[in-house]
């Protein structure tokens, strides 16, 4: 069952059970800096190529879960939607993206479902996806050529029933629709968006308030603006009728 | 079997040993006089502290505690194991289960939770204790008549339930960052409203033109109020060659700006 390599010998009991700390400080940034990485248990593989039961086979190290480094590319050439397609399926965000770090997020993490066939008609699977991604990385800018939107994300993979099953017996199963999710997740979903970062959804949001709050401001303004040019117009004339006496009196004069 | 300090473990790897491992490596080892495969599980009774004290016993851990401890009977010749603790009592909860290793039933997990108090109305706590035995253990201890000592090795792991916190410390990050975002807008708030500030005074500067006297008169309206005394003497300078009516609607729309004045700061 277990795959340790020849240099993963720990005595027994001692498992791979990161923090997502750990993951993106100690092997992710490493991982996108080009430094060496801490044990040679997460696989580089371009995992958006298979069906996610068939990733246990190629990794280093797992028993219930594992580990890989691999490339994501855009949908589009322009944009910065990561394409989900997958072996005979993709993959689907749910929940909310959850930052990692303090006090700034160094790194983000999204989970995501695998949904055999074609959207939006896929069958939801067992298999779950972790992914990591750096936080502080503009992604807009592109590489003449190429749809590579991140060299490296770390993702952890795992089947929710614990056992390695194959897409038939995952359909046969009863499963809860993705509606299910927790009241917190929910919100927290319709605050980040399921594909987007999060800065700039928070980013949306506010503006949305920013919009709203200057409104009343503004028509304020235009019953001041109104009303000072109406007193004013009023007082010009007042003074033109002032002035016609002196006119007159140097007119004799 | 080596023996290696956590010092060398490479980051994020830790002890999350399997039910079968503690029988089998470790639990097994120890009833034998044998030594572990690593001397991470110290020797505590464990009824003699409450649960909150244990982590401190133990050098290895974070978030769950592993502990060798005896069993005493509670009733001489008795097999029900004494439960009391210091503060209170550990009670079962949930059926006891088997652990196998291969096709051999190799001993028994039962779950625990802590109780303050005196039973039966002890205050439940968040306190768990998964207690593991060997299987023939029982057949071990008839063998010992006359002793409380009732199990002389089980194999305990101490934690504290963790659902509820773990919540909040999603929702607190989120929350965090909703604040930032919203501390940034305000500012770009300042800023725009100080703009249209600027666009209002600019507008109320552009003033129609009656005639060249009136242009002259704008420009003490506009002025601050010690321009308003100057007109005062100037209109003194001129007072013997003015007939006193015309004095007096001078006097009248001298205080039509000050009126006008005001209710422009005021806007503003």
């Amino acid at each position: 069952m277990m795959k340790s390599g020849a240099d993963l010998q720990f005595p027994p009991g001692f498992r791979f059970h990161p923090t997502d700390e750990e993951l993106v400080l100690m092997y992710l940034c490493r991982k996108c800096a080009s430094q060496p990485i801490p044990a040679p248990i997460i696989t580089e593989l371009d995992l958006y190529r298979y069906d996610p039961w068939d990733l246990p086979d190629m990794a280093l190290y797992g028993e219930k879960e594992w580990y890989f480094f691999s490339p994501r590319d855009r949908k589009y050439p322009n944009g910065s939607r990561p394409n989900r397609a997958a072996g005979t399926g993709y993959w689907k965000a749910t929940g909310a993206d959850k930052p990692i770090g303090r006090p700034k997020p160094v790194g983000i993490k999204k989970a995501l479902v695998f949904y055999s066939g074609k959207p939006p008609n896929g069958e939801k699977t067992n298999w779950i996806m972790h992914e990591y991604r750096l936080a502080d990385v503009d992604r807009s800018v592109r590489k003449k050529n190429s749809l590579r939107l991140d060299d490296w994300v770390l993702c952890r993979i795992y089947n929710k029933k614990g056992v390695i099953e194959k897409r038939r017996s995952d359909i046969e199963d009863g499963l809860k629709p993705v509606t299910d999710t927790c009241p917190p997740e929910s919100v927290a979903r319709l605050i980040s968006g399921s594909e987007q970062a999060v800065s700039p959804e928070f980013t949306c949001s506010n503006g949305r308030l920013s919009n709203a709050l200057d409104f009343p401001f503004n028509y304020v303004d235009a019953i001041a603006d109104n009303e000072i040019v109406s007193r004013l117009l009023g007082g010009n004339q007042m003074w033109s009728t002032t002035l016609d006496p002196l006119v007159v009196r140097q007119g004799t004069f | 079997m080596e023996v290696t300090s956590q010092s060398t473990l490479p980051p994020g790897f830790r002890f999350h040993p399997t039910d079968e491992e503690l029988i089998v490596y470790y639990l097994r080892n120890q009833t034998m006089s044998k030594p572990c495969p690593v001397s991470i599980i110290p020797e505590v009774d464990i009824y003699k502290f409450d649960p909150w004290q244990l982590p401190e016993k133990t050098e290895f851990g974070e978030n769950e505690w592993y502990f060798f401890s005896p069993r005493e009977r509670k009733y001489p010749n008795g097999v029900r194991p004494n439960r009391a603790a210091v503060s209170g009592y550990w009670k079962a909860t949930g059926t006891d289960k088997a652990i196998h290793s291969g096709s051999s039933n190799v001993g028994v997990k039962k779950a625990l939770v802590f109780y303050k108090g005196r039973p039966p109305k002890g205050i439940k706590t968040d306190w768990i204790m998964h207690e593991y035995r060997l299987h023939d253990s029982r057949k071990a201890s008839t063998k010992r008549n006359g002793s409380m000592r009732l199990d002389e090795w089980v194999l305990c792991r101490i934690y504290k339930k963790r659902g509820a916190s773990k919540l909040l410390n999603e929702q607190e990050g989120f929350m965090d960052e909703v604040l930032m975002e919203d501390e940034t807008k305000v500012v770009v708030n300042e800023a725009e409203r100080r703009t249209e500030e600027e666009i209002m005074m600019m507008t109320s500067m552009k003033l129609p033109r009656t005639c060249s006297l009136a242009h002259l008169l704008e420009m003490d309206y506009m002025g601050p109020v010690s321009h308003i005394d100057n007109f005062s003497q100037f209109d003194h300078l001129h007072q013997p060659d003015s007939e006193s009516s015309w004095f007096g609607d001078l006097q009248f729309n001298q205080d039509e700006i000050l009126n006008h004045h005001r209710q422009a700061m005021f806007k503003f």
